[in-house]
C-alpha cells in the first residue's frame, strides 16, 4: 500500500490534534510527523521529505509564505498545501507563486482536507472552492484581456497628449495648466479619446499608457 | 489773537487746577503745571495786548495830528489870501477913487484957461478932504512944475519928482498910478505919485499929480489888517517897496526881493517862497492890483512859522511811527517767546507722549518676547533689536537696548535649508506687492536643534508712494506651539498607531487563537460524526451534528471577517498591493460595482505607516463613493514615485459642485462628500501627504492623494 507520506506544521495544538484524528482516520494518508512552529517544520519537511506538507500560513518563527518559499527552493519536489484561517485572496497569489499547490481554508479543513492531501499528492493543485472564485475570477471585469486601442480610430495629438498625463497621474487641472487650455477641454479631450479607444476608466487609461511605455519615464525618473 | 486770549484763560485754569487738586483720580498733565508759569505768561500776555492796542492807536493820532496841522497851515494860508484880497481891494479901491477925485479935478474950469490961483484953491480944498495927499502938483508936459501945494503958488519949483509916472502920463495921455518916487525937492520925502492928464482940446496941457505919502498907504494896508503873524507888503510896479506893516522905514523904496519880482512876473496872484528881507524863508501870498500901475499886496509869513505846526505832527508822526514800531518789535518778541514756548511746551508734551507710546509699544513686544527689525533691501542689511537677534540665531554679542545690524545673506545662512528659499520669496513678495509678509522658519540653533520662529511684517504705510525697499518686521518665538502641534501630530500618530496596533492584535487573536480554536472545533465535530456514522446512528442525531458542523463553520468564516475588518493581515504580511485588491475585490462583490486597481511604478514595498494610512484612505475613500458617488466603476491606482507615492482614486458617479458648499450636489440631495474627506485629510497631514479633489456635478470624482516618501534604502 503507497500511503501519502504527510507531515503537518501549525502552531496551534488543537488544530493539530484535530488534523491528525482527521489524516488518522484516512487509511491512505500516513501522517510521518508534525511540527508547532515554521522553524521546526523546515527542518522536518527537509529531513522527512514528505510527499504533501500541509502548513500553517500564520506561525511564529519561519511564516507560511516564507516555508513556502524555503522548502520550494531547498527540498524541491516536496508538495505543499497551504492551511488557512486566510479567507483573504490577497494570501492565495503569492503563496502560488511561492510554490504552493494547494490551498485550503481551514474552516473548510474537516470536510476537505483528505480530498485535497489526495489531489495534490496525485500532482494536482486543489484551491479551497470558497476562495477559487475569487482567485481566478477578476472582479473588475474591464481587465480581460481588454486590447483597446489599435482597433479604434485614431487619436489627433492634443488628445494622445492629454491621455498620457492622465496616464501619468495628472489631474485635470494639472494637464489644463501644462497644455494651457481649460479644465472643460482637458475633460472633452480625455472623454473623447476615451470613447475612441473604448476605456472606461482611469485605471484602463494606465494600463494603456503603460503598454504604450508612457509610464516608464516616470519610474526611471 | 484768539491765541492770546485762550492764554488768558490759563490763571483760571491753573486755580481751577488748584480748587480740584486733592481730587486722587485726577492725573491729567495739566496739575503738574506750576502755576507762577502761567501768571508770568499771562503777565507777558498782557503787555503783548496792549502794545498791539497801542501800536494802531499811536499811528492813528499821529496821522490825525498831521492831517490838522495840515488843515490848519491851509486855513492859515486861506486867511492870508482872504487878506490879501482885502487889502487888494481897499487899497485899489482908495486908489481909484483918489484917481477918480483927481480926474474930477483935472476937468476942472480953472485948468481951461488956466487960473492957476483958482486951481491952487480947489486942489488946496481938495486936498483938505483927502487926508493921504501930501500934496497936489501940477505940471507942464515939459516936466515943470507949475503949482505944488506944499508951496505957494508964486515960488520956483522945479522940475516934478517922480520922471517915470510923468512920461508914463506924457505918453499914453491916460492917468497913471507910479511907484514910489524918488525923495521929492520939494516934500523932502518918497511920495507915490498918481497923475492924471489934463487934456483940453485933444492937446496934454498939464499933468495934474498927487504925492501921497507912504504912510499913507501904509495905513490902508493897516485898516485892511493883517492876520495873525502875517507881514504885510505893498509893492509898486517895479518891485519897490511902498508900505510893509513891519520895518517899513528900512525897506520902504527898497527893491523887494527877486523872488517877488519873479512871482510877480508869473501871474497876478498866488504863492511863492524865498528868502525874506529879514532873513529866515518865507511864505508869501500876493495879489497884484488893478489900476495901479503894478501894485501888488504881499503877505508873507516864515516858513517856519508857518510849518510849525506841521512839521511837530510830523514829529509827532516820527515819534509815534518809532514807538510803534519799537513797540511792534516788542510784540514781536513778546509773541515769538510765547509761541517759542508754546512750541516747546508742545514738543515736551510730544515727545512725551511718543516715549510713552515707544514705551508700551516695547513694553508689549517685550511681554510678547517679540523681536522687532527693519529689513532694507535696498542695502541688503537687516537691523533687529536683540530679541530678535536671539530669535533668528544671529553670532553677535551686543550690549542690550542696541541694535543689531546684520547681512541679509548672513540672516539667510541662519535660516534651515528648507525654508530659506521660501522666505527669501516671501520677502520679495512682499516688496513688490505690498502684501503683508507672514512666515513661519526654521533658524538653526547653536546645536543641532532647529528654532521654529515666525517673521510677519510689512512695508510701513509712509514708504508705499516710493517703490518700497524696507520692511518693518516682528519675529516671533513659535517653538512652543510647533512643539505642541508636533506633539499633537506625534499623539495622533501614535494614537492612530496604537488603534491599529490594537486593531492587529484583536485581529490576529482572532485568527490566531479563536479561529484556530473553532477550527480545532470543526475537526472535533468531524471526528465525532465519524463515530456516530461509525456506530450507525442516523436521523436526529446525525442532522444535529451536521448543524454543529456548519454552525462551526460559520463560527468560522464570521471570526475571519472581523478580524479582516479590523485589520487585514495581508497588509502586514504581502503587502499593500494585494490588500488593496482583495479590499477592491471584495468592495465588487459585496457592493456590485465593477473597480479596477492598477499599481504602475516600483512594486517595493512602502513604508507600513504610509501602506496602513493608504489603505485605510481608499478604503474611506470607497465607503464615501458608496454612500453619495452613485458610480458605476471605481478606479484605483497607485503609483510609487522615487520620492512620493500617487494615489489617485477615481469614479464616475454624480460627482458634486466643489465651489458650492458641502452637502450639497447636483441633484440637490442630501450629501456630505467632505466630511469622508477629512478623515483622510487627518490621516495624510500625520505624513505630510497633500489630497486635491477634482469633481463637477455629473463628471464624477477623483481623489489625488500624495504622500512623500523617500526612495527604499536598500
Amino acid at each position: 500500500m503507497n500511503h501519502i507520506r504527510v507531515v503537518l506544521a501549525d502552531d496551534h495544538p488543537v488544530v493539530r490534534a484535530g488534523i491528525k484524528t482527521l489524516l488518522g482516520a484516512d487509511p491512505e494518508i500516513e501522517l510521518v510527523g508534525e511540527a508547532g512552529n515554521g522553524t521546526d517544520a523546515l527542518s522536518i519537511i527537509c529531513a522527512l521529505r514528505p510527499d504533501v506538507a500541509v502548513i500553517d500560513v500564520s506561525m511564529p518563527g519561519i511564516n507560511g509564505l516564507e516555508l513556502t518559499e524555503r522548502v520550494t527552493r531547498e527540498c524541491p519536489g516536496i508538495k505543499i498545501l497551504v492551511l488557512t484561517v486566510h479567507e483573504d485572496v490577497a494570501y492565495v497569489q503569492p503563496l502560488l507563486q511561492a510554490g504552493a499547490r494547494g490551498y485550503l481554508l481551514k474552516r473548510s479543513a474537516a470536510e476537505d482536507l483528505p480530498r485535497a492531501v489526495r489531489a495534490i499528492a496525485a500532482g494536482g493543485v486543489y484551491l479551497d472552492p470558497a476562495i477559487a472564485g475569487h482567485a481566478l475570477a477578476d472582479p473588475s471585469g474591464a481587465a480581460k484581456g481588454v486590447e483597446p486601442g489599435e482597433a479604434g480610430e485614431a487619436l489627433s495629438p492634443r488628445e494622445t497628449e492629454v491621455l498620457r498625463l492622465i496616464a501619468q497621474g495628472f489631474s485635470n487641472k494639472e494637464i489644463a495648466r501644462r497644455i494651457d487650455v481649460s479644465v472643460k477641454s482637458v475633460e472633452t479631450y480625455k472623454a473623447r479619446a476615451a470613447e475612441k479607444l473604448g476605456l472606461r476608466t482611469r485605471s484602463e487609461i494606465i494600463r494603456y499608457g503603460a503598454s504604450h511605455g508612457w509610464l516608464d519615464a516616470l519610474t526611471l525618473r | 489773537m484768539i491765541r492770546l486770549f485762550g492764554a488768558f484763560r490759563g490763571p483760571t485754569e491753573a486755580s481751577g487746577v488748584r480748587v480740584k487738586a486733592h481730587d486722587p483720580m485726577d492725573v491729567g498733565d495739566s496739575d503738574t503745571v506750576p502755576a507762577s508759569r502761567w501768571s508770568r505768561g499771562s503777565v507777558r500776555t498782557f503787555v503783548a495786548l496792549a502794545f498791539a492796542a497801542a501800536i494802531p492807536l499811536l499811528l492813528l493820532s499821529g496821522w490825525m495830528a498831521t492831517l490838522m496841522a495840515q488843515q490848519q497851515r491851509d486855513q492859515t494860508r486861506s486867511a492870508a489870501v482872504a487878506s490879501a484880497s482885502r487889502v487888494a481891494e481897499r487899497v485899489s479901491s482908495d486908489i481909484a477913487s483918489q484917481m477918480a477925485a483927481l480926474g474930477a479935478q483935472a476937468a476942472s474950469a480953472s485948468l481951461d484957461r488956466p487960473d492957476l490961483a483958482d486951481f491952487y484953491a480947489e486942489a488946496t480944498r481938495l486936498k483938505t478932504t483927502h487926508p493921504l495927499w501930501e500934496t497936489v502938483e501940477l505940471s507942464n508936459p515939459s516936466g515943470v512944475q507949475i503949482v505944488n501945494l506944499l508951496r505957494s503958488l508964486d515960488a520956483e519949483l522945479g522940475p516934478t519928482a517922480d520922471r517915470r509916472s510923468f512920461d508914463a502920463v506924457i505918453r499914453s495921455e491916460r492917468p497913471v498910478v507910479g511907484g514910489i518916487g524918488p525923495v521929492g525937492p520939494i516934500s523932502g520925502q518918497r511920495l507915490v505919485a498918481l497923475r492924471v492928464p489934463v487934456i483940453r482940446d485933444g492937446a496934454l496941457r498939464y499933468v495934474l499929480s498927487v504925492g501921497l505919502a507912504t504912510n499913507a498907504v501904509s495905513s490902508i494896508l493897516r485898516d485892511a489888517g493883517a492876520p495873525e503873524g502875517w507881514v504885510g507888503t505893498i509893492v509898486d510896479g517895479d518891485g519897490s517897496t511902498i508900505a510893509r506893516t513891519r520895518a517899513e522905514a528900512e525897506e520902504l523904496g527898497h527893491p523887494a526881493n527877486p523872488a517877488l519880482r519873479a512871482a510877480i512876473r508869473r501871474a497876478p496872484h498866488g504863492f511863492y517862497s524865498g528868502p525874506s528881507l529879514e532873513g529866515p524863508d518865507i511864505d508869501v501870498v500876493y495879489r497884484t492890483l488893478e489900476d495901479t500901475g503894478g501894485w501888488s499886496v504881499h503877505f508873507g509869513m516864515p516858513v517856519d512859522a508857518l510849518n510849525a505846526p506841521v512839521a511837530r505832527s510830523y514829529y509827532v508822526l516820527a515819534g509815534g511811527s518809532l514807538l510803534s514800531f519799537g513797540l511792534a518789535l516788542g510784540l514781536v518778541g513778546l509773541v515769538s517767546r510765547d509761541m517759542a514756548q508754546r512750541r516747546s511746551g508742545e514738543r515736551a508734551r510730544f515727545s512725551l507722549a511718543l516715549r510713552s507710546s515707544e514705551e508700551q509699544g516695547a513694553l508689549a513686544v517685550e511681554a510678547a518676547e517679540l523681536g522687532t527689525l527693519r529689513w532694507d533691501t535696498a542695502q541688503e542689511r537687516v537691523i533687529g533689536s536683540v530679541r530678535a537677534a536671539d530669535l533668528l540665531g544671529w553670532d553677535t554679542e551686543a550690549p542690550l537696548d542696541r541694535e543689531i545690524q546684520a547681512d541679509a545673506g548672513t540672516m539667510l545662512d541662519a535660516v534651515h535649508e528648507e525654508d530659506r528659499d521660501r522666505l527669501a520669496d516671501a520677502v520679495r513678495r512682499c516688496i513688490a506687492d505690498g502684501m503683508p509678509l507672514d512666515e513661519e522658519f526654521r533658524v538653526r540653533g547653536p546645536g543641532t536643534h532647529a528654532r521654529w520662529v515666525r517673521m510677519i511684517g510689512r512695508v510701513p504705510e509712509s514708504f508705499k508712494a516710493a517703490p518700497p525697499t524696507l520692511i518693518y518686521g516682528v519675529v516671533a518665538d513659535i517653538e512652543p506651539r510647533k512643539r505642541t502641534e508636533a506633539e499633537r501630530l506625534d499623539l495622533l500618530r501614535r494614537l492612530g498607531e496604537a488603534q491599529e496596533d490594537e486593531q492587529r492584535r484583536i485581529a490576529r487573536e482572532l485568527h490566531d487563537q479563536v479561529g484556530q480554536t473553532v477550527t480545532g472545533l470543526s475537526f472535533g465535530l468531524k471526528g465525532l460524526q465519524g463515530l456516530l456514522e461509525a456506530e450507525g446512528v442516523t436521523g436526529e442525531a446525525a442532522r444535529q451534528m451536521q448543524w454543529l458542523r456548519s454552525l462551526a463553520g460559520e463560527i468560522g468564516r464570521d471570526i475571519h471577517r472581523a478580524a479582516v475588518q479590523l485589520r487585514p493581515t495581508a497588509l502586514d504580511d504581502i503587502g499593500l498591493r494585494e490588500a488593496l485588491a482583495t479590499l477592491l475585490r471584495e468592495w465588487t462583490l459585496r457592493h456590485g460595482i465593477p473597480s479596477d486597481l492598477q499599481f504602475p511604478g516600483e512594486a517595493s514595498r512602502l513604508p507600513a505607516d504610509i501602506e496602513t494610512a493608504l489603505y485605510r484612505i481608499v478604503q474611506e475613500a470607497l465607503t464615501n463613493i458608496l454612500k453619495h458617488a452613485q458610480a458605476r466603476t471605481v478606479s484605483v491606482s497607485v503609483e510609487r514615485r522615487p520620492d512620493e507615492v500617487r494615489v489617485i482614486i477615481e469614479d464616475d458617479g454624480i460627482g458634486f459642485d466643489a465651489e458650492a458648499g458641502p452637502g450639497q450636489v447636483a441633484d440637490g440631495a442630501p450629501a456630505k462628500p467632505h466630511l469622508g474627506l477629512s478623515g483622510i485629510r487627518e490621516r495624510l497631514s500625520l505624513l505630510r501627504g497633500t489630497l486635491t479633489l477634482e469633481t463637477a456635478p455629473a463628471c464624477g470624482t477623483t481623489l489625488f492623494v500624495r504622500i512623500p516618501s523617500p526612495p527604499p534604502s536598500a
